[in-house]
């Protein structure tokens, strides 16, 4: 490990959310939405991309950096009880990673973060989103042109509920953001990331990217 | 005798609208559905998950199946408290309220399509 940086000095907590998971609805999460056209389920790709994250961040932060993945396996769990587990370890940085689909056609990366009124931090965690989208989306376009930038937007989402999270408006310690890494229902997609020869790679860098985003948030709130 | 035949002219009229509305209403609810952004998957989910009752709906083979079809989708799928779990979710409903009010459009119930249309509001006023 090389040395450690400044903004590392005052060892900080990273939770990633692998979304999805299990089988059936628990508290708000399904347990998969899209499928891929070879067949490969998001829930196994969020976790296998999590899990990547989570060796490249321990590889660079060492025992500075605390990473947690809020599951391991294939299991459900609630929209709240992800976030809780951001909370329960006052962390940073809350990433949950998920995969989109919808006709087979559209193509792209986005971010999400909570809106205001209902987020105290949403002027870092857009922050945090561009962050971890650029990177992602930079990694993806080196591969494959045909992607977009689809850039980050506002939703209510569960996941990032600022009570489950811990952030009060007097102590809001947590940035958070969710990233859809592409449209997995898309043929090209499938081959990028799944099928083709070089798809394990291509992971790898993108969790490379995902991790240097996370990386490049902490630099700046040391 | 001319009230005679002012009230004869004016049933005639009314029973000829009504023929008329009858012969534009009829067709278009029994017209075959096209949707517009429920194109079937390249997967084939079961019923009960997100894709597996979006492909149902969107397979819908008339207005009036699709009608019945969406409001079911929408009612099994729509988060209860308005907070969803990601884009997936957002968008595939999104696309179903949209779907639904342009079968209501379609059978001539504006009112309805309206009332979808401003609960979407796609302007974000």
């Amino acid at each position: 490990m090389a040395a450690i940086p400044q903004f590392l000095i005052n060892p900080k907590t990273v939770v990633i959310d692998p979304g999805h998971g299990g089988a059936g609805h628990m508290g708000g999460s399904d347990g998969n939405h899209a499928v891929s056209p070879s067949g490969v389920l998001e829930k196994d790709m969020t976790l296998d991309l999590s899990q990547l994250v989570e060796a490249q961040l321990n590889n660079f932060g060492g025992n500075r950096l605390n990473v947690i993945l809020t599951r391991d396996n294939d299991v459900n769990l609630s929209l709240a009880a992800r976030a809780n587990v951001a909370r329960d370890n006052q962390a940073d940085i809350f990433v949950s990673i998920h995969f989109n689909g919808f006709n087979g056609a559209t193509r792209g990366v986005e971010a999400f973060v909570r809106p205001a009124p209902g987020n105290v931090n949403l002027a870092d965690d857009t922050a945090l989103a561009q962050r971890v989208l650029e990177a992602a989306f930079r990694a993806i376009h080196t591969r494959d042109a045909a992607t977009n930038n689809r850039g980050v937007k506002r939703m209510n989402l569960g996941v990032l509920d600022d009570t489950a999270l811990g952030n009060t408006p007097a102590n809001h310690p947590c940035r958070a953001c969710l990233i859809e890494v592409e449209f997995i229902d898309v043929p090209a997609v499938d081959a990028l990331l799944n099928t083709g020869p070089n798809a394990d790679q291509v992971r790898r860098e993108i969790a490379a990217a995902i991790k240097n985003g996370i990386l490049d948030d902490l630099a700046v709130h040391p | 005798m001319q009230i005679f035949r002012m009230v004869k002219a004016q049933t005639g009229f009314v029973l000829l609208a009504c023929m008329v509305l009858l012969a534009l209403q009829q067709p278009s609810a029994r017209r075959e559905y096209v949707p517009v952004f429920a194109k079937p998957s390249n997967t084939s989910e079961p019923r009960g998950t997100l894709q597996g009752d979006f492909d149902w709906a969107g397979r819908s083979s008339s207005l009036t199946e699709a009608a019945a079809r969406w409001q079911e989708f929408i009612r099994s799928h729509y988060p209860a408290n308005g907070e969803y779990e990601d884009d997936f979710e957002h968008s595939h409903v999104v696309a179903a309220q949209f779907e639904l009010m342009r079968v209501y459009y379609l059978r001539g119930q504006a009112e309805k399509g309206d009332e979808i249309l401003k609960k979407i509001n796609p302007l974000g006023l």
